[in-house]
């Protein structure tokens, strides 16, 4: 299997039905599995990269849009390299300007992986035992929920709102009331996070979540924020 | 998508950088110039957000315009010279076979059209099937074998 195709397995690019046939061709094929896993090893290399590889010394006169980029991918890399700090502290406004929110609500993820944080991609490699913290970030008071099927195919409301929350200060990251031990069951967990203008009942929420599955629709006035966690026994 | 604000960017970048990194690394053979690259890719997604497809299509977006980076850097007068002088080094001081196969490669990409390096890159270096290729250069697979073809075809005028 080449590395587009775990690529696109690791991304949530791949049709449920593709990424079915993927799933059962690593559960026979250790060298595609050991494949990718470098590739997982690699992406946490590279999220972990303790400073900037070489947009900052160069003269940012010439390069102002580099720096840009690389101030946004810093701060998400310092935030994530304290226990949770994020949650007290307040990132101070970019200097530059940097890319300025727009002001588009979603919700982020956390993955405290062996002791370590970091703040997680679309698509993570996580083991039992791991926590999830999610986070909202948003302009305007919200309601907010997050959603998962597991591995298992069981449907879950992890969290709904009844009452609204936000705005986050400056439209960061704030810390949802819910965090979460990951247990046994491997596999790969879709997590739909909604920060929506209206309550969304989390028993209809789950209703829909049983009835629609992964194909499940972003409710009317909601951002949308998509995860795949991947259980595996040990991760990288 | 019109904006990208600075967590959509920085997604992105946690998301997708490794995978251009490493197929930078992969098609030009030099780490300085994949981070290069690297920063290329990503600061033309914020200076241009429009160019970003739909979620569905990023890796393919992301493949494509690394691979379109890479190419033109191995085609930059400097790097032809630089492969050339690799090539001739590696033949005449018996490297191993798989050193003397990615630089003769990369010499070779450099003499191809544009349309028939990407698919080679994609065929060769990435080892993708006739199906994936298509789907990243967004043409048939009839089209994808018919443009090997043709790479095979000067490949062994070359003696490659």
């Amino acid at each position: 299997m080449s590395d587009y195709r775990l690529d696109a397995f690791r991304s949530t690019s791949l049709p449920a039905e593709e990424r079915t046939r993927v799933q059962e061709h690593l559960g026979g094929c250790a060298r595609c599995r050991g494949r990718l896993a470098e590739l997982e090893a690699e992406a946490l290399e590279f999220a972990e990269q303790p400073t900037v590889p070489k947009a900052d010394v160069h003269p940012i006169a010439k390069r102002p849009m580099r720096r840009r980029v690389w101030a946004g991918a810093a701060a998400a890399l310092a935030l994530a390299a304290g226990l949770f700090l994020f949650v007290r502290s307040r990132r101070p406004p970019e200097e530059d300007g940097g890319v300025r929110l727009k002001g588009n609500a979603h919700i982020e993820l956390f993955v405290e992986h062996r002791g370590r944080v970091r703040r997680s991609s679309m698509a993570e490699t996580v083991e039992p035992g791991d926590k999830l913290q999610f986070a909202v970030a948003t302009r305007e008071p919200a309601y907010v929920a997050v959603l998962s099927i597991d591995g298992a195919g069981t449907a879950s409301v992890y969290f709904a709102a009844s009452s609204p929350l936000g705005p986050t200060i400056n439209g960061e990251d704030e810390p949802l009331p819910v965090s979460i031990v990951l247990d046994d069951v491997l596999g790969a967990e879709h997590v739909w996070g909604f920060v929506c203008k209206e309550r969304q009942p989390e028993a209809d929420l789950l209703a829909r979540l049983k009835k629609e599955g992964a194909a499940i629709a972003t409710p009317p006035d909601c951002s949308r924020t998509e995860f795949l966690v991947t259980k595996v026994a040990h991760a990288p | 998508m019109k904006d990208l604000d600075r967590h959509a960017a920085d997604a992105l970048y946690r998301s997708y950088g490794p995978v251009v990194l490493r197929r930078a690394r992969r098609i030009l053979g030099n780490a300085d110039e994949a981070h290069e690259v690297l920063q290329e890719v990503f600061a033309s997604l914020i200076d241009a957000p429009d160019q970003i497809p739909n979620n569905a299509d990023l890796l393919n977006w992301f493949y494509a315009v690394t691979t379109h980076r890479c190419l033109n850097r191995l085609r930059d007068a400097r790097n032809r010279a630089r492969l050339l002088s690799q090539h001739g080094a590696a033949a005449s001081d018996h490297k191993p076979a798989s050193m003397d196969i990615e630089v003769g490669v990369r010499a070779f990409l450099v003499e191809l059209s544009d349309e028939l390096a990407r698919v080679a890159v994609f065929f060769f270096l990435d080892e993708m099937t006739h199906d994936e290729i298509a789907e990243v250069v967004g043409c048939s697979r009839r089209q994808v074998g018919y443009l090997l073809d043709q790479v095979r075809r000067l490949a062994e005028r070359r003696q490659l």
